[in-house]
């Protein structure tokens, strides 16, 4: 290397230190600007009766929606997680000849894109399979998301228990199965819920899956399938666009909700994984 | 095999059978507009239905509305500009951004920022849209294209018309927020691991840190471009925050970088509802070859990306 003066060395090291402390906090700053935004948007337009009523995205309220996207978390969750779980199980205890696959197939899931999953939902779910617009075809829709998420977190959760736990079970004379259900699945269950818990967060955040899967409601879904389905992420996307004040209002209110229910939801993983974590020191 | 491992196995085909469904159901709903469209499909940016009140006519043993013609060059276009413009952007900022945090700033300062940057990676897509539309275009329009033309005219692009703040700009930047999360996540892990392996020597031989920190880059040039490809794949495949924040252009090309555009997640999501009143389905078969096109593209990059990573990309990309 040239021998260089030291001065210059310190020198340049500062400014390379300002300049990286300034990249950051003008991304940081920029991200934060994103929330600040919403907040104060939010606040300005918040009336109670926009939480508390039924509303068409340009009068009334948010409530339907809020509901709404409870109802898709609830039931793209309840299949997302038996079948990530299951997959996980299988990649990290019965590992046969479809292990290689099975990954490949869940990173391939991971990286489709949310509209083409959108189209997939569309075409089978909403025409073909004739469910029409619907809880049923919006949450089957996210699930297909979700699946790749909780079987990697899941996987990832098995991999932190500590194979002494295996080898005892073993030689206690334990079956495959006797070990996950009463060994593995006791001892990661902190772990698996924070990773359900997140990608549950994910799928509270969709749109573009739900547009042609779910469609929109003043009120709320009579069934599950054929009866379509209020979101919040509706809200924001139609109303900001809407001129009425009052409609960019509900888009404001709805993506704080949004953002406030991600975020907890994203802390109450956080929350579950230290547990996770914690046991695994004790 | 027991029983117990014959239902976990069965139930595990569960997502390699989605796969092959979804890329199955596709090219069979695109098939038709492949025979109808061929080549054109790529070459031409002109989408137009045709007019779907009139008789459809057969063509190549398909039924199409007369003077009917899909071509996405544009929204293809689109889609690669936004996405490299965003990279372009970002990837510098993570590199930089990861060995500053993993070089000069504290333990403590590293823990507030790498958790705040699973909230960002986490805030959904349609708020990064609302935004671009309430701020970044607004601002984009009276301030910072009025001084980028004055200053930067010179340079092909980024002289001619400014337009309504939305478009190529407004998309890519709001990309670029979007990416840099998840890129950094990334990059910035293998520099803290990096970090105990080899720059604490860089540094007890006397380098300053930032030699030491061009040593770490150089170190880390896999996990740089398997972040960078993971991040573009995730920006390829973005659809809220484009689609409310590009311009929605049809049947025009882009003139320079103010211009509006449309990108192909976008456009896929723009043009569904023109499918439901196509009485000959072209239009929807169109789309579907749309989204084969979108899925090879976007699955191509990310799987490459974690290629390079290999299983690294397994915690980084769930922060």
């Amino acid at each position: 290397m040239k021998e260089r003066s030291m001065t210059l060395r310190l020198a340049e090291d500062r400014l390379a230190r300002a300049v990286g402390i300034g990249v950051i906090s003008v991304l940081f700053s920029a991200l934060l600007l994103i929330v600040y935004y919403v907040t104060s948007g939010a606040l300005s337009h918040f009336s109670w009766d926009m939480l508390t009523t039924f509303g068409n995205t340009t009068s009334g309220g948010i409530l339907n929606a809020i509901i709404g996207t409870w109802l898709l978390i609830g039931i793209s969750t309840a299949t997302s997680f038996p079948l990530g779980l299951v997959t996980a199980i299988y990649l990290s205890e019965y590992r046969g000849r479809l292990s290689g696959l099975i990954r490949l197939s869940i990173d391939v899931l991971a990286s489709v894109p949310s509209m083409v999953l959108g189209l997939f939902g569309y075409l089978v779910y909403v025409i073909y399979l004739g469910m029409g617009f619907s809880l049923l075809a919006g949450g089957l829709t996210l699930s297909l998301m979700m699946v790749p998420y909780v079987a990697r977190s899941s996987e990832i959760a098995f991999l932190n228990v500590p194979k002494e736990l295996r080898e005892a079970a073993y030689a206690l004379g334990a079956t495959k199965w006797q070990y996950v259900s009463r060994v593995l699945l006791r001892a990661a269950w902190p772990l698996v819920a924070s990773g359900v818990v997140l990608s549950s967060s994910i799928a509270a955040g969709e749109t573009a899956q739900l547009l042609y899967t779910a469609g929109w409601n003043t009120g709320l879904p009579s069934a599950l399938t054929r009866s379509q389905v209020p979101y919040l992420t509706y809200v924001v996307w139609s109303g900001i666009n809407q001129p009425s004040a009052y409609a960019n209002g509900l888009a404001y209110v709805s993506a704080e909700v949004l953002i406030v229910t991600v975020f907890s939801l994203m802390v109450l993983s956080k929350v579950l994984e230290r547990r996770g974590i914690a046991w695994k020191r004790s | 095999m027991k029983a117990d491992e014959l239902a976990i196995s069965i139930a595990s085909i569960v997502p390699v059978a989605f796969i092959l469904i979804i890329f199955g159901f596709l090219v069979f709903k695109a098939y038709p507009s492949m025979v109808y469209n061929g080549i054109k499909f790529f070459t031409s940016y002109v989408w137009n239905p045709g007019d779907i009140s009139a008789e459809p006519i057969v063509v190549r043993g398909f039924k199409v509305s007369p003077g009917a013609s899909f071509g996405i060059l544009l929204f293809l276009t689109g889609t690669l500009i936004t996405s490299a413009v965003a990279l372009l952007l970002s990837l510098p900022a993570s590199i930089f951004a990861s060995i500053a945090l993993a070089l000069y700033l504290n333990e403590r300062i590293r823990a507030v920022v790498s958790s705040a940057l699973g909230l960002f990676a986490g805030i959904p897509s349609v708020i990064y849209g609302l935004w671009g539309v309430v701020f970044l275009e607004p601002t984009l329009y009276s301030r910072v294209e009025p001084e980028m033309r004055a200053l930067l005219g010179f340079i092909p692009f980024f002289s001619g018309p400014i337009y309504s703040g939305s478009g190529i700009l407004a998309s890519s930047l709001v990309l670029a927020l979007m990416v840099f999360p998840i890129s950094t996540s990334i990059i910035y892990q293998s520099a803290v691991s990096l970090r105990d392996a080899a720059v604490n020597d860089a540094l007890a031989l006397g380098a300053t840190k930032w030699e030491a920190g061009k040593l770490l880059r150089s170190m880390m040039r896999k996990q740089i471009l398997g972040g960078g490809l993971l991040s573009l794949g995730r920006a390829l495949g973005e659809t809220m925050a484009v689609l409310m924040t590009c311009g929605g252009a049809i049947n025009s090309m882009p003139t320079n970088f103010y211009s509006p555009i449309n990108t192909m997640a976008a456009a896929l999501t723009a043009l569904l509802d023109s499918a439901f009143i196509d009485p000959t389905g072209m239009v929807l078969s169109s789309l579907a070859e749309l989204g084969v096109t979108l899925l090879l593209i976007s699955v191509a990059s990310s799987m490459i990306g974690r290629a390079v990573l290999g299983r690294v990309a397994l915690r980084g990309e769930l922060e």
